[in-house]
């Protein structure tokens, strides 16, 4: 059962510094299949294969089974100097939706995003959001460089699944690299310990706007900074609009600024998709929309959802 | 900065267990459609229930259950069968040839049956007390990544406890009758764990073995409901009458609910009981004994497991 990694899959080069360990992009020596091998940092202790990563594998596996969520293709139990060593392999896809937006940002082709495709792009979201909130998972991350783009087919797909504590994305960075904050929502950024679904949900308002923007919504350098941001366009929380605000951690007196129009930031979008925008960047998360009922607003009316 | 990755607190311990009756961890948001789809990916086959390796593997699962101060919750074995049937629907051991084989399987998928659910470890030694030779931990957790391979990782297992919660929701308009439910429920679990083992349960998809557990423990304790228990089962499309009925006579003999009812009617279906009975090896025979005594009374009993013809 077990393998020496090297002699299945050829690695081609490190694509990232995941959640997990190193990602490598390598091709399936037999097949030809281009795969993202993720090496965990799972050590087999005196009780064999811990059971959170059993759990945890094992639902990623289920999870994977959505279109909209990134495959999981395998799980190598390889052998690393007499040790196991567990490989999650995932389908590869070279393009994120950050690659995908900066072509529109940037260049000699730089233009707008279609809005049907905005559209298109959210409903697969929020789809792929809603099948893991089905499975009592949250992705706590959600981000452009997180959903990877398939070009060709037009499908967009949830990566970087953090479960528990083995895959979880660490406040500050393992690797040391810059952990991007502008996709957290307020509640976390506040230092709550206890956060639900809508953390997800925040995040997808973030990339909703930002592609509409081609440009962050929030893009705040440091944990105050990025609350400044947000109270700036969305207005100071008081205890009346978001009970229990001012008892989080890491809440401090901020300046008292109103709440500004949400169109105003996002001004070639159509009214419905507004709606749809503020009810998810709702600061107190309790109000936030869902991903089952945000499928469901009036935006997507326009859509044609029976290909999905 | 964190290296040990897997290192836990204690909150996280059981985070993302798996829940027998819950596999997908939300019902609400799964429909039956995909319990449906995954069932054909975690039935096992009949010609694995029916192989030398798979008998061997269950006596010993039905061993440590029921053993005296063994302590292996009837969940885990009930998963570990189930991983059991399914390791062997996918590849063969050789047991001829390697005669300890089947027990290594059965430990193997007991330990893993119990690190998925919220239950109390046992200890891989003492549940070996009394055999030839004990495997040690390092060969057992060899075989745990054996079984975890040949299974793809699908550990999350729908089998037919994943349904129940399904057809009782479709038989009861939500808080109508939790009490009786909750009994029913309680009663149809009860049935399942104690068919596992039986060779022919195999034949029926677990769909069909929930919904047929699920009558006849709602004809043992909501007889005066059964119809409406019948109705709404008969009006699944994906549930085939021929096969319930089919199984719910498998399922009677091997819980041996029909011996009280035996000794009352005339009609009662005492072939398929013998034959049963004369089919079983000798490690369920066990389990048939073992669950004769439980149920209610013999009024009861006599209404609820009527001829199987009432069930279809």
């Amino acid at each position: 059962m077990e393998i020496n990694i090297v002699d299945k899959y050829e690695k081609l080069e490190k694509v990232g510094e995941g959640t997990y360990g190193k990602v490598y992009k390598a091709q399936d020596r037999a097949t030809g299949q281009l795969v993202a091998l993720k090496k965990t940092r799972l050590e087999m202790d005196e009780e064999g294969i811990p059971p959170t990563a059993l759990r945890e594998i094992s639902l990623l596996n289920l999870l994977s089974r959505s279109l909209y969520v990134v495959r999981l293709l395998a799980v190598e139990q390889a052998a690393k100097n007499g040790r196991p060593v567990l490989y999650l392999v995932f389908e590869f896809l070279d393009t994120d939706l950050k690659k995908y937006l900066d072509a529109y940002r940037r260049g000699p082709a730089a233009r707008p995003l279609p809005p049907h495709l905005v559209k298109n792009f959210l409903y697969q979201l929020l789809k792929g959001v809603a099948h893991c909130h089905g499975h009592g998972v949250l992705h706590r991350d959600l981000k452009p460089q997180n959903l990877l783009v398939d070009k060709e087919k037009g499908i967009l797909k949830i990566a970087d699944l953090g479960l528990g504590r083995a895959f979880t994305v660490p406040m500050k960075s393992y690797t040391h690299e810059i952990v991007t904050l502008w996709y957290r929502a307020p509640e976390v950024l506040l230092g709550a310990t206890h956060y639900s679904t809508g953390v997800d949900m925040w995040s997808v308002g973030c990339i909703f706007a930002e592609m509409v923007r081609r440009q962050a919504l929030f893009p705040g350098d440091s944990e105050l900074q990025q609350l400044l941001h947000i109270f700036r366009l969305l207005g100071t929380p008081t205890e009346d609009q978001w009970p229990g605000v001012s008892g989080f951690k890491d809440w401090h007196e901020y300046p008292q600024w109103k709440p500004q129009s949400l169109a105003r930031v996002v001004p070639t979008l159509e009214p419905e998709g507004v709606d749809l925008l503020s009810k998810m960047l709702q600061l107190d998360p309790s109000n936030r929309i869902s991903a089952i009922a945000a499928m469901e607003h009036p935006y997507f009316d326009s859509l044609d959802k029976s290909q999905f | 900065m964190a290296t040990a990755g897997w290192d836990l607190r204690e909150e996280d311990a059981f985070e993302y267990e798996f829940d027998l009756e819950n596999p997908f961890t939300s019902p609400a948001d799964e429909p039956i459609a995909s319990l449906l789809d995954a069932e054909g990916h975690h039935a096992p086959s009949v010609s694995a229930a029916a192989s030398a390796a798979r008998r061997d593997a269950a006596g010993f699962i039905s061993k440590v259950r029921f053993g005296a101060g063994l302590a292996v919750h009837p969940r885990v074995a009930y998963l570990a069968l189930n991983y059991v049937d399914r390791f062997l629907s996918k590849r063969e051991l050789p047991s001829d040839r390697q005669p300890w084989a089947p027990r290594l399987l059965a430990i193997s998928c007991l330990s893993l049956a119990a690190k998925m659910q919220r239950v109390a470890a046992f200890s891989i030694a003492d549940i070996q007390v009394g055999e030839e030779f004990m495997f040690d931990a390092a060969t057992v957790q060899r075989m745990e990544r054996v079984v975890l391979g040949t299974l793809d990782w699908r550990v999350r297992s729908v089998t037919p406890l994943a349904f129940l919660g399904f057809f009782l929701t479709a038989c009861n308009p939500p808080h109508r009758h939790p009490q009786q439910v909750a009994a029913v429920k309680a009663r149809a679990v009860d049935l399942l764990l104690r068919a596992q083992p039986e060779v022919k349960m195999a034949e029926f998809s677990p769909s069909v073995a929930a919904a047929a557990a699920l009558l006849a423990a709602a004809g043992e304790v909501a007889a005066a409901n059964l119809p409406a228990f019948q109705a709404a089962v008969a009006a699944c499309p994906f549930v085939n009458s021929e096969k319930l009925r089919e199984c719910g006579e498998v399922l009677a003999a091997a819980c041996g609910v029909g011996l009280g009812r035996a000794a009352a009617s005339v009609d009662t279906p005492v072939t398929v009981l013998a034959q049963h009975s004369s089919a079983s090896s000798a490690s369920e025979s066990e389990w048939t004994v073992g669950s004769a005594a439980n149920g209610g009374g013999g009024d009861t009993k006599k209404r609820c497991m009527g001829p199987p013809s009432q069930w279809g």
